[in-house]
């Protein structure tokens, strides 16, 4: 399968599509924004420029037509929002279709076929895309050893007359990544309070585990940053080993971590749904078991 | 200024069940407006509110469900004006492509429109494409995202949500602007919000008198709930010493 391309404008998003794309069909052309020197695994990039000046939301339109008019037949995207903005400036731009957070991405007779999740994370939706854009989940691809770009090509980007940037309030870049997460500690409403928070906090970093939340603890309890969200409207994960604590298990959020390998759950509720679906669990106060593993962990 | 938000009526956590075949049943009537969809319609309100000598007029495209009185007033009761919906077998389970295409119709129909607001995506197949889509189709600029929407002369001024941090972008309407579910706390409507909602107009348009609906552009193979991962369910007492032992002796490995 030829002419997949890949848009992006982050370094992880660009090695793991570029990667996926060139597994898909041999090569990968990108187009991109950022510092010059992203490109990689792919045989020609076209470089938009730094993404200063004129953002994503001003350049979406140009980059997807560019992509559009030089042969791109399927274009992968990342699940930032920048991301799914250039997916819908790309399938206008082809007439075609475009799958959103899809988790799996493959070739079949046809075009792609692609797994996402829907209705709250209860069901699964395969569909195939012949022509068109996929939002890729972060871990959906294999990332392939980073070769530079064959041949970099610089492109002048024009913006556009209706929309102009005029400020930009920086805050400090995460770079954790949820989704490509072997292990994850997700933290539940049960934490309580930021004294508990940190506890958890010390246990994933002892194991070496990304951390992350359900929804009532980054939107209303706050104590995660909302990027740290798991689950259907958040990020969409599958590790290895994941952990939760103090985590209900209701359905909404439970389907969104199903895919992990190993569930372990503490709750201090017998009756939590959470218990239902894990591998390992413990019904126990968490200011008691949290301190009684990482000492037993350092011990 | 006439801003026209656009909304979804989905199923209730309560409203899907999953058969034996692993396959989806809906159950009729435990339906809801999509809650990004209420934010939107703040947004679009607080917008009209600010601008002044302004309303809100709401669209909505689905099966026959846009028939549903309950759901029609949850919408109407949050400060639009008017709404109108569009009624076509399969709207509801439509490709993004597909319903942005039927809105666009819809919005053209209606005319005059000023700004269109979308929420962040609908709570049912969560896309996050209709609004982006709509804008696009309809050649209008387009910016998702968006955590909070200043009026100025002529423009509206967005805070939009990026990895690096917050940009602050100026759009000269009428535009699509999707907006994210942390841009305001929808108001909860009174008793007489409620009631007000019955008398409001609220048209509905069959597909047929309103676009040309166009073919899926992928092909759907499956809807279904996934496999039942076997878990292990191995549970230990963490009020006793021999419990949190046993824990760790289950997972201490693992770690």
């Amino acid at each position: 399968m030829n002419n997949i391309w890949v848009i992006a404008n982050r370094l992880d998003s660009i090695k793991e599509l570029c990667s996926g794309a060139a597994a898909l069909g041999g090569q990968a052309t990108l187009v991109y924004s950022g510092s010059r020197e992203w490109a990689c695994n792919a045989a020609k990039a076209y470089y938009f420029g730094d993404g200063t000046q004129l953002t994503v939301a001003e350049t979406a339109a140009e980059m997807a037509k560019f992509a559009a008019d030089n042969g791109a037949e399927l274009v992968l995207c990342d699940t930032t929002q920048d991301g799914r903005l250039i997916a819908s400036y790309v399938a206008c731009a082809l007439n075609a279709g475009v799958v959103a957070d899809a988790m799996e991405v493959v070739a079949s007779e046809n075009g792609l076929e692609t797994s996402r999740m829907v209705y709250g994370g209860s069901a699964f939706k395969r569909e195939v895309i012949a022509k068109g854009a996929i939002c890729c989940c972060g871990g959906t691809f294999e990332v392939g050893e980073c070769v530079p770009a064959g041949e970099i090509i610089d492109v002048a980007a024009g913006g556009t007359a209706e929309i102009h940037l005029v400020n930009k309030q920086e805050k400090q870049a995460s770079s954790v990544n949820l989704a490509a997460a072997k292990k994850l500690v997700v933290v539940g409403r049960g934490i309580g309070n930021e004294e508990n928070m940190e506890l958890a906090r010390e246990f994933a970093a002892l194991i070496g585990a990304e951390i992350g939340c359900t929804r009532p603890v980054a939107e209303e309890l706050q104590f995660m940053p909302r990027e740290a969200y798991i689950g259907v409207s958040g990020v969409i994960v599958s590790p290895e080993l994941l952990i939760s604590i103090g985590v209900s298990g209701q359905v909404q959020h439970t389907v969104g971590t199903s895919q992990a390998g190993t569930i372990v759950a503490i709750n201090s509720d017998k009756k939590a749904p959470i218990f239902d679906g894990c591998d390992y669990g413990i019904v126990g106060d968490l200011k008691v078991v949290l301190p009684d593993l990482i000492a037993k962990i350092k011990g | 200024m006439k801003i026209i938000v656009c909304y979804k009526i989905v199923p209730t956590d309560q409203g899907i069940a999953v058969n034996a075949d692993r396959s989806l049943k809906f159950v009729p009537g435990e339906v809801e407006l999509s809650p990004f969809d209420m934010n939107a319609i703040e947004a679009g309100v607080q917008l009209a509110a600010a601008v002044g000598d302004s309303k809100v007029v709401g669209v909505t495209v689905n099966d026959a469900v846009v028939e549903n009185t309950k759901v029609r007033k949850a919408a109407l009761s949050r400060g639009l004006a008017e709404g109108y919906a569009v009624k076509g077998e399969g709207l509801g389970q439509a490709d993004a492509t597909v319903t942005a295409a039927v809105l666009k119709a819809a919005i053209e129909k209606i005319g005059d429109c000023d700004m269109i607001i979308c929420g962040e995506g609908s709570g049912d197949l969560y896309n996050q494409q209709v609004g982006n889509l709509l804008g696009v189709m309809m050649g209008l600029p387009v910016v998702n995202g968006i955590s909070k929407i200043t009026a100025e002369d002529g423009k509206v001024v967005v805070e939009r949500t990026v990895d690096s941090g917050v940009d602050v972008l100026e759009v000269k309407g009428p535009a699509v602007l999707s907006v994210t579910s942390d841009i305001n706390i929808p108001r909860i409507p009174t008793m007489r919000d409620i009631l007000g909602a019955g008398k409001k107009p609220f048209a509905i348009w069959d597909v047929a008198d309103v676009a040309a609906v166009p073919d899926a552009k992928t092909e759907i193979i499956s809807v279904a709930a996934p496999e039942q991962t076997e878990r292990k369910k191995i549970l230990a007492d963490g009020s006793t010493a021999d419990g949190l032992q046993e824990f760790w002796s289950n997972i201490g490995k693992l770690l």
